[in-house]
């Protein structure tokens, strides 16, 4: 059985206050944030890139989601899991996944199958199959490897350019 | 895959759309769903957020591409005679663009008169009747997201150019909300209130196109001589005749309204007598014999065989004649 909270960074103390019911259920803090890769070349033709915040977006640029979870709870937390869709008019870049302790699989096809990114293969209309590309990830898996401490926290990120 | 459809609005602008429209609509939200799914003591909890809202901006370029590929050729004194460009919008929103043509420019040897800049309504290329005339801020053309439209500078050619002569006219396209530097952002001048960013083009782009003068056409002689001489052999003896061959052949793209061969007779030889032919059919001596072509009368001391007005496209003109080595 699976139960579901409704709890996340921005809220959480709001739903902490209103669910005082819940207030001693173990619980997974979770924060998705995301930036922008910011390209300049300097006087040498040197090309720097930066991270920086971001609400606004052009075609073509390259945004970092970063999600952080956070055991708030009072015991450790086992089996856990993050699954991030691709946004929606995003394609993910490949080989950008990361976390720190983390087993990394992809699904190409909704989150119904996940892989490492050799064994993702495309069935073609003509019954051959060939390796899926960039634009075909539909889902990202990350599966820490042990335990959360109660009080632990980790990051897990992925890059997407913005069709 | 999206299907799009050529668009033809009333002011009779026709306006193509390509399948690869350049990018999110601005405007478009970016939204991110992350789950966390753990265990604690043996039981399933999952924490979902949804955050991240990015909004897509309106990005502004365009191009301009001249599109003959070669210069167009023109005739002096000749009338709407017209350039081919594509404006293209590769911004992901949609466009008005102003255009302008600029036909006084440098390294070229003359200026096309009265520049015009007309849509190409028919799709024809070319400027035809039923093309509709260009005029800034009336009907500027509105261009979705990669949809591009075909316009005409439309200009007349001096009559004072010669062959060779090139002329270079530019159309120009420029971004009705803004122009400027790669990068600049205008806040809220976007589709539906987004901001709006310049892309690489600054909003404008510009191409030239080429006229370039050729009037006459190219007619390419070619002879040959074949000698015979009195014992059959192909010896340049006394006695011996030769039979020389005038091979004329039209080229290039404009007629040739008088085609006159003169070839004369060469010193030590003399003509022989109703000898001379052209394209197989003999030719009397005389003028006022009712054909092209005469000895030693228009031309002392040669034949002279008039082709008359030759098209570029007619085939080639074959005149013979024979003289004896003296």
């Amino acid at each position: 059985m699976k139960r579901s909270t409704l709890i996340n960074g921005l809220s959480l103390a709001a739903a902490l206050a209103a669910t005082s019911v819940l207030a001693a259920a173990p619980s997974l803090d979770l924060v998705t944030t995301v930036q922008q890769v910011k390209t300049t070349t300097d006087a040498k033709g040197v090309q720097h890139s930066q991270v920086v915040p971001m609400d606004k977006a052009l075609p073509g640029a390259e945004l970092v989601y970063t999600i952080t979870y956070h055991n708030i709870g009072k015991q450790p937390a086992g089996d856990v899991a993050v699954n991030d869709p691709i946004p929606e008019h995003t394609v993910y870049v490949p080989g950008s996944a990361e976390g720190a302790g983390m087993d990394i699989t992809f699904s190409i096809d909704g989150g119904k199958t996940w892989g490492k990114p050799e064994e993702l293969k495309v069935h073609n209309a003509d019954g051959t199959t060939s390796d899926a590309q960039a634009k075909d990830y539909t889902n990202i898996h990350w599966v820490l490897k042990g335990k959360l401490a109660p009080g632990a926290s980790g990051t897990v990120s992925f890059h997407t350019v913005l069709q | 895959m999206k299907t799009w459809f050529g668009v033809l609005l009333a002011t009779g602008v026709a306006i193509s759309l390509p399948a690869n429209a350049a990018g999110v609509a601005p405007g478009t939200q970016i939204n991110n769903t992350a789950t966390v799914d753990y265990t604690v003591s043996g039981v399933s909890y999952s924490n979902t957020t949804t955050l991240n809202t990015v909004t897509v901006d309106e990005l502004i370029d365009v191009t301009v591409t001249w599109q003959n590929g070669a210069p167009v050729q023109v005739q002096p004194g000749a009338t709407d005679q017209s350039l081919l460009f594509r404006v293209t919008n590769t911004g992901n929103g949609t466009e008005a663009f102003t255009l302008a043509v600029a036909a006084n420019l440098s390294n070229d040897q003359f200026d096309p008169a009265n520049a015009r800049i007309y849509f190409d309504s028919d799709a024809s290329g070319d400027f035809s009747v039923g093309d509709v005339l260009y005029a800034p801020g009336s009907n500027d053309p509105v261009l979705a997201s990669g949809a591009s439209v075909d316009v005409l500078i439309v200009s007349d050619i001096p009559g004072s150019v010669v062959d060779g002569n090139r002329a270079f006219a530019r159309l120009k396209a420029a971004s009705n909300t803004f122009t400027g530097n790669p990068g600049q952002l205008r806040h809220g001048a976007g589709d539906g209130g987004v901001d709006a960013v310049l892309g690489h083009s600054g909003g404008k782009a510009a191409d030239k196109g080429e006229y370039m003068v050729a009037n006459s056409p190219f007619l390419i002689m070619q002879r040959s001589a074949k000698v015979t001489d009195p014992k059959g052999g192909d010896l340049p003896v006394s006695g011996a005749t030769i039979l020389y061959t005038i091979k004329v052949t039209p080229t290039g793209i404009s007629s040739a309204n008088s085609a006159l061969v003169t070839d004369a007779i060469p010193a030590n030889t003399t003509y022989v007598p109703g000898s001379l032919t052209l394209n197989g059919t003999a030719l009397g001596d005389g003028t006022g014999d009712g054909d092209p072509g005469d000895f030693n009368v228009t031309t002392p001391g040669s034949i002279t065989v008039d082709l008359g007005a030759l098209a570029a496209t007619a085939s080639a003109q074959l005149v013979t004649f024979k003289v004896q080595i003296n």
